[in-house]
């Protein structure tokens, strides 16, 4: 039945309309596990299933707690519950970027690669990853972003870099240290330094335009 | 309240937040569990079922104690569930009492101060 609800789940909302205290139970049963499927199919960008199994609850209670505002008329109960869902995930979207640090330029110019600050406990793999933010661009799944990440940023060396400069350091000494390079004098350090940093910063740029053009075959990437 | 280790499903996730919505009737279980300081076993045994029963009996809508039709409500509760509905409407009715004499925060306190009649000396 393309519009309006089915059979089954008409005598369902019935039910849950007069108030039957076990509908509640039957209805969170039928639906939950279908209408999660369809959330994460609808936004395979989402790294957190958590985001995605608190948003399909909160669909289904609402919808448990106040069944009249859905019209069987209008649409089918999975397509109006994956509306409510997709809306709960977006607010739970939006909260977890609030509460990250704000985008950072990994140059001077517009931002060519949009960072938040991850948590410390992660792989370097993850904390990279998660520069690209907590939803991937639209078509790339998470495998895909990693291998992208791998194959553009081969050396852990350079993705630790790139950490450092996602979270805005600034000290020529930090890159020093981590390059090895600190018994260079102080000039010759600060060329160096910058030389990798601009090399890497590249090819984070690079990368990320793949990953917006929809992920698909790495181009060729010349240092 | 549960204490068996069971493989987390969605489900099993709903039933655990049903417990902070007093819409639920997970919502009283878990007060009664807290008040009584029961595991979800002793909880599950307490009503004659198997722990898993308590998920199904968690999502149910919490019958109205103050409704003409409450006990048909319970009885229709516990055949879904598999539960004794004597003891699935004594919970609910002290939940409720608790509740109406207190507000929902001092609710536990008072179911269990129930289970300590020596506090009845009044010391």
């Amino acid at each position: 039945m393309a519009d309006g609800a089915s059979a089954a789940e008409l005598a369902l909302h019935e039910r849950l309309l007069s108030g039957d205290p076990v509908a509640a139970a039957e209805a969170a049963e039928a639906l939950l596990d279908p209408l999660a499927a369809r959330l994460r199919a609808a936004w395979p960008g989402v790294r957190d299933p958590q985001l995605v199994e608190e948003a399909t609850i909160e669909a289904v209670f609402n919808y448990l707690k106040a069944p009249e505002k859905y019209d069987p008329q209008r649409a089918s109960l999975m397509g109006y519950l994956l509306l409510a869902a997709k809306r709960d995930l977006s607010n739970l979207l939006d909260k977890e970027r609030r509460h990250a640090i704000h985008a950072v330029s990994l140059d001077d110019g517009s931002p060519a690669v949009e960072v938040w600050l991850a948590d410390r406990n992660t792989s370097v793999e993850d904390e990279a990853l998660a520069r690209l933010g907590p939803e991937l661009p639209e078509g790339v799944d998470r495998m895909e972003a990693l291998r992208a990440i791998a194959q553009a940023i081969p050396d852990e060396r350079d993705r630790q870099m790139l950490v450092l400069i996602a979270e805005g350091e600034r000290r020529t000494s930090a890159y020093a240290a981590l390059l090895g390079i600190e018994r260079l004098a102080p000039e010759a350090q600060r060329r160096e330094v910058k030389r990798q940093k601009d090399r890497v910063t590249k090819r984070a740029q690079r990368l990320r335009a793949r990953l917006s053009r929809g992920g698909g075959k790495p181009d060729d990437e010349r240092s | 309240m549960t204490n068996a280790p069971e493989p987390r499903t969605l489900l099993r996730a709903a039933a655990a937040r049903a417990e902070a919505d007093p819409f639920f009737l997970g919502w009283a279980l878990a007060a009664y569990a807290r008040a009584h300081e029961l595991s979800g076993g002793e909880l599950a045994a307490y009503l004659g079922a198997e722990q898993d029963n308590l998920t199904r009996l968690a999502l149910c809508r919490r019958p109205d104690t103050q409704a003409s039709g409450f006990r048909a409500q319970v009885e229709r509760v516990a055949r879904y569930a598999g539960v004794e509905p004597l003891r699935l409407g004594m919970l609910l009715l002290e939940v409720a009492t608790a509740e109406a004499l207190a507000g929902d925060a001092d609710a536990d306190v008072l179911l269990a101060a129930r289970d300590h009649p020596e506090d009845e000396e009044g010391v």
